[in-house]
């Protein structure tokens, strides 16, 4: 009898233990997801900024960089302004040609702080139209993980500066 | 009562594992939210700010501001469409003040479009001092001060 009483109390214990450890683990699960996508988009979001950020704030390393633009390997920063706000139009292009050249693509980005993000960078007139477009924008099947723009002047006219970036490409 | 005390000690060490292993669990999800709450991106996240900031800045790097000696509303065009590239959603106003002799007096105010009531309690300020000069002398001292608050509705 008494040996019976401890088997049952184990079996019972041991059941409710399991349904509890089953039910943490769920709860886990469900949180180290969130935390993590959390923490994708924040991640993404410092790609977006650094983008953002060497578009409109940095005239680059050298920075006379797009002078002789030739080869992407002499530039150590690519930045597009002329000073802080003030977007320069030799720069940009510049800029552009690297981006959107296959060869080029992924030494640019880098060098833009976007690392092994996909991103698509647009000067934006104030109605919508594009005065540079760097990069094809997100595909179908892309999910756009941070987006971030910020106002600035091309040729003393107020422009908009956006940055989109998707991924799935995580460090 | 032998028989008692068995069976409550193996129920008891079950509940210890549990509540240790619960225990275990709210420590690691802690950490695991600590972690992504700590590591905010860097750079200017608040959209009042950030335009507040964009406008103050960029209205003295166009001329938007320090162009208009004399009376500033020759300068309510530029103003106006310096405003006009706002994100939707967001009003913005700026009042520039002449400082003389560390004392600033209201010289110019512009609001945006439909902005011009109330102030909401949110709200980001910036302020940028800039100079206007004639035939290379120091000629002024202005500052240009924006605040920047979310559209009502």
């Amino acid at each position: 009898m008494r040996g019976q009483v401890h088997v049952i109390d184990f079996v019972v214990s041991m059941s409710a233990f399991m349904l509890l450890v089953v039910f943490a683990y769920s709860l886990w699960a469900g949180a180290a997801q969130r935390s993590s996508d959390a923490l994708d988009s924040r991640i993404a979001a410092d790609a977006a900024n650094r983008a953002l950020n060497s578009v409109l704030f940095s005239t680059g390393e050298p920075s006379h960089w797009a002078s002789n633009a030739t080869a992407i390997s002499g530039v150590r920063g690519i930045g597009c302004a002329s000073s802080p706000y003030v977007l320069d139009r030799a720069k940009l292009a510049a800029a552009r040609s690297f981006y959107n050249a296959t060869a080029t693509y992924n030494a640019t980005k880098e060098k833009m702080g976007v690392g092994s993000f996909d991103a698509d960078i647009r000067v934006l007139y104030p109605n919508g139209t594009a005065a540079y477009a760097l990069g094809n924008p997100p595909g179908a099947n892309s999910t756009v993980l941070a987006s971030s723009a910020r106002q600035g002047l091309l040729d003393n006219q107020a422009v908009w500066v956006r940055v989109r970036v998707w991924g799935p490409a995580f460090p | 009562m032998m028989e008692k005390s068995a069976s409550h000690r193996g129920f008891g060490f079950s509940i210890e594992a549990m509540l240790a292993a619960f225990v275990l669990f709210a420590i690691l999800m802690f950490s695991a939210n600590f972690n992504v709450i700590s590591s905010e991106p860097y750079g200017i996240s608040d959209p009042l700010k950030t335009s507040s900031e964009d406008i103050a800045a960029i209205g003295v790097k166009s001329g938007a501001w320090s162009d208009a000696m004399g009376p500033f509303s020759k300068n309510d065009a530029r103003a106006r469409e310096l405003f006009d590239t706002l994100p939707q959603g967001i009003c913005a106003r700026v009042e520039i003040y002449h400082d003389t002799m560390g004392i600033s007096n209201l010289s110019y105010s512009y609001a945006s479009a439909n902005c011009s009531g109330r102030i909401d309690d949110r709200r980001a300020q910036s302020f940028r001092p800039f100079v206007v000069r004639t035939n290379s002398s120091v000629q002024a001292f202005y500052i240009a001060k924006v605040t920047a608050w979310p559209r009502a509705g």
